[in-house]
């Protein structure tokens, strides 16, 4: 049975007194997916941070209704910890998985070459990054999983896995959220798009 | 009190990689408490009590440096947490005590270091010394983490500025300890301690709850 995880009637978010969506209506379901595509500055991330909970600026106490469950996000600047090794980074990521360890590697492999475990993640480039991020978001299985500019530093076996990873969540009725400039066609999933440029 | 050990080695493992404090920290101030009795030597009549005063100022200089050494960016702190699905409450708490292990040796080992190189002791027993250092570390640590989780000030200079005055009022209740108090009053001063260590723990604890930051 699909819920609402977020509503908020007459949403206002933006940074000090500027504000960079108004008046937005939002129900967000949780076994839904959905694209939000809007121009530069239309507030695509704004609004993808307010979702997942990062959202650092002003609310313009806009009435929020949130559910308590799992959202996860993959923004367009890395969250794994640089200094930490990608083994440290899993460990400290996914504690709260109640996958073993075994599969977790496992997980983490399908991404990834055995090489990289000891790696330090400094010296990790952008595309490995947001990879182990990937098989981070598939081993805690979130509630929610949101992804801002989907396709950036992904190559086309990247992009391949990233298009697994969501119509496995899909069919298991759990919801995506994908933040980009245009439309992102993947087969066999049903997108609801929210158009920034239209609000 | 939820400590999260995640967390706790997290911090501690970085630490341990960087070693920002130990490596440039410790050095910076070992050489200064070396130049230190050079530079006063044939220039001012010592006596015990500017020793003491001198070290109270060495170990908040090392406090504030300590604490400035790696500033939290709060969005990013935020975004990692939530990835991690952590409570702030719990990176509260696992911060401080891991920064109040980084931190407590160190301190110990300034000390030595400076009571080695001035000839010069404390007017107290060891017990209070080691006390009064104790919950100096904890309240140091803990003060700089709100400071920085509540404010957004992560300017190096500025955090400096506004955060020396802190470590000051917390070193007034070491200063007396230090010079030589009868055990009676040392006793209430350490309980003081105590209760300004309780204080900002459980008043920083319920405001996290209280306002569900996660």
């Amino acid at each position: 049975m699909s819920e609402i995880f977020l509503k908020s009637n007459d949403l206002s978010l933006g940074y000090s007194n500027q504000i960079v969506i108004k008046g937005m209506n939002l129900n967000l379901f949780d076994e839904k997916n959905y694209q939000i595509i809007g121009k530069n500055g239309a507030g695509k991330t704004t609004l993808m941070n307010f979702i997942s909970s990062n959202f650092d600026g002003t609310n313009f106490e806009s009435k929020v209704d949130r559910l308590k469950i799992s959202v996860n996000q993959i923004s367009s600047t890395p969250t794994l910890i640089y200094d930490l090794t990608l083994e440290e980074n899993l460990n400290y990521f996914t504690s709260d998985s109640s996958i073993s360890t075994e599969d977790k590697l496992n997980v983490v492999f399908k991404y990834i070459p055995r090489d990289y475990l000891d790696e330090k993640v400094k010296n990790f480039s952008s595309g490995m990054i947001r990879r182990v991020e990937l098989s981070i978001i598939e081993i805690k299985n979130p509630s929610v999983f949101c992804i801002d500019e989907p396709l950036n530093f992904l190559d086309s076996e990247g992009v391949s896995l990233l298009t697994n990873l969501i119509k496995n969540r899909s069919s298991r009725n759990k919801c995506n959220i994908l933040s980009s400039q245009e439309f992102v066609k993947l087969d066999d999933v049903d997108f609801e798009v929210i158009d920034l440029d239209e609000n | 009190m939820k400590i999260n050990k995640y967390i706790l080695k997290k911090e501690l493992l970085i630490e341990l990689k960087n070693s920002s404090s130990l490596f440039l920290i410790t050095p910076t101030m070992s050489v200064l408490i070396i130049i230190f009795p050079i530079l006063i030597e044939n220039r001012f009549a010592v006596n015990e009590d500017l020793f003491i005063i001198s070290r109270l100022l060495f170990v908040i200089i090392f406090s504030t440096l300590f604490a400035i050494r790696k500033p939290i960016v709060l969005n990013q702190l935020t975004k990692e947490l939530n990835f991690g699905n952590y409570m702030k409450t719990e990176f509260f708490n696992s911060k401080s005590l891991a920064e109040f292990l980084i931190f407590l040796p160190q301190v110990f080992i300034l000390n030595i270091l400076f009571s080695g190189f001035t000839n010069s002791n404390v007017n107290t027993s060891l017990i209070n010394l080691i006390l009064s250092m104790v919950f100096f570390a904890v309240n140091v640590c803990m003060i700089n983490i709100i400071f920085q989780i509540f404010t957004s000030f992560n300017n190096r200079f500025v955090q400096f500025i506004l955060i020396v005055p802190m470590y000051l009022a917390l070193s007034i209740f070491i200063g007396p300890l230090w010079l030589g108090l009868g055990q009676e009053l040392a006793n209430i001063y350490l309980l003081m301690y105590l209760g300004i260590t309780i204080f900002i723990f459980g008043t920083t604890n319920y405001y996290i709850e209280k306002v569900n930051l996660r």
